[in-house]
């Protein structure tokens, strides 16, 4: 099967785009807290690579590695691979993330991006990267997340069959419909979460750590993706969190069940001038001065006051090659 | 009012009679033959035991067991070696030995019958001890202490003639019949030839009612096209080493029932081809993890190796034949284990996929590598390393194929006369280079 860099162009994806900036601010964020301790980025570099240039430049990290499945066309990969510093490694997740050494030794960012609906082998994956990452590590994995199926049984049904020993028989089949699955999803990563660090604790109790969940978005894709992930922490780490105040400053962070959706108005550039001229502007504000918005709603407003941080802005140009 | 007390000390039949049923006989043997190696271990820490060796004899009516590995000094013998449980002033040895718990040279001794002779002699002393069971334990006093019937202090003796000789008689009738047969003794010496192969790939001579033992020890592929994985860290004063990957094959085909997990204790292999959730399959024990062995894994070899000055640290249980599943050393190290067997499993289903899709030849390539025998040495010498992968296996570039099909009895049988041929796989093959020959 192609990946989807074949049928999608990373660059343009408008939400893959403000997701990267807000990975990226959340990693910013967490090194202020955490000091200055070298960083390791794993990905999935596809051939735009696009996420490992933006931690790159971001942060100056020269340890990357990306993980690249499609071993048969190894040449193409090589020859996209935009920065010397990245290291390929061919192989799925699952063959690769256990051949990955040194985990303890830096601050790992792990951003496993897959083209996949929600699977079995990603918790394989998130297994071997709680077994292994140190606190301070970060993780987070996106996914599809529609399951075929007309009704909730037989979404039900396709998702047993893809998750297979990972089901959940205490999970109600009235989760199983678009709106509610980013839950059953999220219910089950951390139960397997919870299953791996359990054991850590009682193995080491000397080194507690803990996972704090850092993201949870939904955006559409071409399809319904989800990105969710997190933190492990010790109790200093957990408490210089607490204290740092994040969860105030960044709307998109959620501990827990609230999702962040990246959902993008279509406006023109004026349109958008003009809401950038004029947020933050309060409910009853844009009733009375209604015609200065020229028709934009408010819905529109505010859904994109949630992103214009991170708004992607395109321009056509000429590239001579 | 006078004081009363209420009696918890233990009874010397305790000790004789209880003890002994935790351990099987040919435990009992094992006991000895590591105390005997503990010895070596201590005069030759270099682990280069040429010269010395371990001779077992038994049979219905006696058993006896005599090394040339230094003897047990006097003040040890007076003061620890015969003590019932370690003192606590004990502190950690200079080698990595197996004595731990204070009982185990005692309750083999017992195991096997009620009159023994322990002689022993080192550089500078010589001691003797007999000692009739059933009248020791008949003497209800608080004295629990074996005679010493001789010895000799400030001795000059040659290092050659040091060791120390053991003699069993009257036997216990279980134990004298079980003694007497052969299938015991070839038990006694696989399980030796496992158990302590690596100290007889080091020159250690072990002989079992005449035999010469070999030492039979794990081999890995390693080489430039598939490398062994290996971990290696250092836990609470204990060395670990973890090793994995694909054995080579034992003739044309491997055994399964030698693909697991081994697990060494100081040298001492404790757990040999484990295919349980004791490690890091899934079983009916343990059904979150892993997967269920098969004969696909077969090819599967995992080693793990503990070594450390205080045995007591390391994770075996009390007979050492065996691990303590609740010690956290080596949980901790089942956790290291189950990513290094996931590397192991995914090339192993990678392998079988090819051989499975497009038989391009890198399963007949990998089935004519030879391994590399774990020794000590061997084991050093490899790097560590989580790196493995199907790529760089070159396979032949005109690789062999199976093809197999179903033909008509009487068919066949015809095109075998036809074609002088031994057998229908002969028949195939002939059919098939007719078919070239004329066609191609």
């Amino acid at each position: 099967m192609p990946g989807s860099d074949q049928t999608i162009n990373y660059q343009i994806r408008p939400s893959k785009s403000i997701e990267r900036k807000i990975l990226c601010e959340l990693v910013k964020e967490i090194q202020i807290l955490e000091g200055n301790r070298d960083l390791r980025y794993i990905g999935l570099g596809a051939k735009y690579f696009t996420d490992f240039l933006l931690i790159h430049n971001e942060f100056g990290v020269t340890d990357m590695i990306s993980i690249e499945s499609e071993i048969s066309r190894q040449v193409r990969y090589e020859f996209n691979k935009p920065l010397k510093c990245i290291q390929m490694r061919y192989g799925s997740t699952n063959d690769i993330l256990p051949q990955i050494s040194g985990f303890a030794e830096k601050t790992n960012v792990i951003w496993l991006d897959y083209d996949d609906v929600f699977s079995e082998y990603m918790l394989y994956d998130i297994e071997t990267i709680c077994r292994n990452i140190d606190t301070g590590s970060m993780f987070f994995i996106s996914c599809n997340y529609s399951f075929k199926g007309e009704n909730q049984s037989k979404k039900m049904e396709t998702f047993k069959e893809r998750i297979g020993n990972f089901f959940d028989e205490k999970i109600e089949k009235k989760m199983y419909t678009n709106k509610n699955i980013p839950f059953v999803i999220r219910r089950i990563m951390n139960t397997q979460i919870s299953r791996i660090i359990e054991k850590r604790n009682i193995l080491d109790p000397n080194d507690k750590v803990e996972y704090l969940q850092l993201l949870f978005l939904t955006y559409k894709d071409g399809a319904p993706m989800l990105t969710i992930g997190g933190i492990l922490v010790n109790q200093a780490l957990k408490e210089k969190i607490s204290k740092s105040n994040l969860n105030e400053k960044y709307k998109y962070i959620s501990s827990q069940e609230d999702i962040f959706n990246i959902d993008i108005p279509k406006l023109t550039n004026k349109e958008i001038q003009i809401i950038l001229k004029n947020i933050p502007v309060s409910k009853s504000e844009y009733e009375t001065r209604k015609d200065e918005f020229y028709g934009i709603t408010y819905d529109e407003i505010e859904k994109f006051e949630k992103i214009y941080r991170y708004y992607p802005y395109y321009a056509e140009g000429q590239f001579n090659t | 009012m006078a004081e009363k007390k209420v009696k918890a000390n233990p009874t010397k039949e305790f000790f004789v009679n209880m003890l002994v049923r935790d351990i099987l006989l040919k435990q009992a043997i094992i006991e000895l033959i590591d105390n005997s190696i503990d010895g070596a271990r201590k005069i030759k820490g270099n682990n280069d035991f040429e010269g010395l060796s371990i001779e077992v004899n038994f049979s219905n009516q006696k058993f006896s067991i005599k090394d040339n590995c230094g003897g047990i000094p006097l003040d040890v013998a007076e003061n620890y070696a015969f003590r019932f449980g370690r003192p606590r002033s004990k502190k950690a040895e200079e080698a990595e030995t197996t004595g731990i718990f204070g009982i185990g040279m005692k309750r083999a001794l017992f195991k096997l019958g009620n009159f023994f002779t322990i002689k022993s002699k080192t550089k500078t002393t010589e001691f003797e001890i007999e000692l009739d069971v059933e009248k020791w334990v008949v003497d209800d006093s608080a004295n629990w202490d074996f005679e010493i019937a001789s010895y000799k202090e400030n001795m000059n003796n040659d290092i050659s003639e040091t060791g120390t000789f053991i003699e069993v008689t009257r036997l216990h009738d279980e134990i004298a019949n079980e003694l007497a047969t052969t299938s015991f003794e070839n038990e006694v010496i696989e399980h030796v030839q496992r158990r302590v192969g690596l100290d007889i790939a080091h020159g250690l001579s072990i002989i079992v009612n005449g035999k010469n033992l070999v030492g039979n020890n794990v081999a890995l592929i390693d080489n430039t096209e598939i490398q062994s994985i290996k971990e290696t860290y250092e836990d609470n004063g204990v060395n670990v080493k973890i090793l994995a990957g694909i054995a080579p094959r034992e003739g044309s085909k491997y055994k399964p029932e030698n693909a697991g997990w081994y697990i060494y204790c100081n040298g001492r292999l404790v757990i040999a081809a484990d295919r349980t959730s004791l490690t890091t399959w899934k079983d009916m024990e343990n059904k979150s993890s892993g997967v269920t062995f098969h004969n696909d894994y077969a090819g599967f070899r995992g080693i793990v190796y503990f070594t450390s000055k205080y045995p007591d640290r390391l994770p075996w249980n009390t007979t050492k034949t065996g691990l303590d599943e609740t010690s956290l050393l080596y949980l901790r190290a089942r956790e290291k284990m189950i990513e290094i067997f996931k590397i192991v499993k995914n090339i192993l289903d990678e392998i079988k996929k090819n051989t499975r899709d497009n038989d391009d030849g890198v399963e007949e390539k990998i089935s004519n590598m030879s391994g590399v025998e774990l020794t000590i040495e061997n084991v050093e010498a490899i790097k560590d390393n989580r790196e493995i992968s199907i790529k760089k296996i070159v396979a032949n570039p005109n690789p062999n194929v199976t093809i197999t099909y179903k033909k008509p009895k009487k068919e066949a049988d015809q095109l075998k006369e036809l074609l002088n041929a031994s057998s229908y796989k002969e028949v195939g093959e002939k059919t098939f280079e007719y078919y070239i020959d004329a066609e191609c």
